[in-house]
């Protein structure tokens, strides 16, 4: 039996074919440094980062295309948005189930900026405590739009409506749910969207990308070579130059743009369908073993396809390099970069293993896996 | 000939006046910009004064980022008044 990938939560596997194949294209027939040549291989290079900037704008309603910028990754993006705007004394509202792509640039500003936690458990409304919450230093709201241990989805507009009324940033980590949920930043009120291009988009991993509302400016948090306004030591005021400093990554833009075009083929409505489709079987087929706990949020509609669990007695890392070893099944076990999310759901300091389908898994696929965690919990 | 510059501030700026100029019916070249002229973007869009006109056009349609129009002045550029 080959290799059955249930990690796409980390990293999307497989990459469809015409993002390999755009890939190729970038290397052999383009090649060259965008935003730096005047030659016509540079132009080539400078339209493909051009192309799939509007790509990004649309794919999202972004406001502004030029404040749509390329970053290495989700992580990045989160630490710009953060750093870009904070100031000394700031107070911030972020969400429950949050990763640390977002707890460890706070962490890294703790005395300086100060946090509150909205608790909200996908049941009932997300606003009520949220006034409690609010002081004058309050700058933003920060949410994982879905978490990745139990695949809890927030309800962005609702967010979007209470920051408004509180005259406060939305700030949305969208690492698990681009590609996946429609996002639509003018709808959903959102101020600055940080996006991870090699999950849901199936670009490659170290490739990101930040978009921001009409307006909204940030401090730039790496400093360098634009290929613009170059007489000055300062960071251009202009974007996207101000927040993309050094030489592009050329291929991962061309990567995430094939993977959007193709995710906008397919629809993200299907992709999400077949997905959950395959969750469901997973979970339910779980459910009729004794000795597995599931952490599956209540709510319908409130969820995305993927889902934790635990066997009776056993260590979830154990249960990952068993289903690996004798399985060949890929699952992540452990605390998946987000202590906040274990915590939350009660599986801390253990941890889980993480069911996290592809939209090119298989239902075999999924049979198989229920099966395995079957005899593992000696059913 | 192609005796004006237009001259934006990024890249990205650039490449969407690319698109209006096509749009505009305007024949023009991307160069490098001439040293000579600041330092915004590194690209510049080359077309003929008899052009003038119709970039002015693209640049209200397109609500381009524009840095300015430059006019060949013998050995340099001289800027032209964008209204
Ligand atoms: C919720 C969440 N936020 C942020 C990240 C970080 O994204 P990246 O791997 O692109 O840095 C991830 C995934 O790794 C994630 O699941």
């Amino acid at each position: 039996m080959g290799l059955i990938y249930l990690d796409n939560a980390s990293t999307s596997f497989p990459k469809p074919e015409s993002v390999v194949q755009a890939i190729g294209r970038a290397l052999k027939e383009v090649g060259a440094n965008p935003g730096r040549g005047g030659y016509s291989r540079a132009r080539a290079a400078d339209r493909l980062v051009y192309e799939t900037r509007n790509l990004a704008t649309r794919f999202f309603n972004a406001p502004d295309p030029a404040r749509v910028v390329f970053t290495p990754g989700g992580t990045y993006s989160i630490n710009m948005a953060l750093n870009g705007f904070l100031n000394d004394g700031d107070h911030l509202i972020v969400t429950g189930r949050q990763h640390n792509a977002v707890m460890r640039p706070l962490g890294a500003m703790q005395g300086r900026v100060s946090v509150s936690r909205l608790r909200w458990d996908g049941t009932g409304p997300i606003d009520e405590g949220f006034a409690a919450l609010v002081t004058p230093r309050t700058r933003a709201v920060v949410v994982n739009h879905a978490s990745n241990v139990d695949g809890l989805l927030y309800p962005l507009r609702e967010l979007g409506l209470l920051a408004k009324r509180f005259g406060l940033l939305l700030i949305v980590d969208a690492a698990q749910t681009a590609g996946l949920v429609e996002i639509d930043m003018v709808r959903d009120g959102i101020d600055i969207l940080c996006v991870t291009a090699h999950k849901g988009l199936w670009g490659i991993a170290g490739t990101g990308m930040l978009a921001l509302g009409a307006g909204v400016a940030l401090e730039p948090l790496v400093c360098g070579g634009t290929g613009s306004f170059s007489d000055s030591y300062q960071m251009p005021e202009a974007y996207p130059d101000r927040l993309e400093a050094g030489s592009a990554n050329l291929t991962g833009i061309a990567a995430v743009k094939a993977g959007m075009e193709e995710v906008m083929r397919i629809g993200v409505r299907e992709i999400m369908g077949a997905k959950m489709l395959l969750a469901r079987t997973a979970y339910e087929g779980l459910q009729s073993f004794a000795g597995v706990r599931l952490f599956w949020p209540g709510v319908d509609m409130a969820r995305i396809p993927l889902f934790s669990f635990t066997l009776d007695r056993l260590d979830p890392s154990d249960v990952g390099t068993t289903l690996d070893e004798r399985y060949n099944i890929a699952c992540r076990a452990g605390l998946h970069c987000a202590m906040d999310a274990h915590r939350e759901i009660g599986s801390y300091p253990m941890g889980t293993v993480r069911f996290a389908p592809g939209y090119f898994t298989t239902k075999d696929e999924v049979e198989l896996f229920v099966r395995a965690v079957g005899e593992l919990s000696g059913k | 000939m192609s005796d004006c510059l237009a001259v934006f501030g990024t890249t990205y700026e650039t490449l969407r006046a690319e698109d209006f100029f096509r749009e505009h019916g305007i024949k023009f070249r991307p160069v490098l910009k001439p040293r000579k002229i600041g330092s915004a973007c590194r690209m510049a869009l080359q077309f003929s004064m008899d052009g003038i006109e119709a970039a002015k056009a693209a640049v209200r349609d397109g609500n381009l980022a524009l840095d300015a129009f430059y006019r060949k002045d013998g050995d340099g550029w001289e800027k032209i008044d964008n209204t």
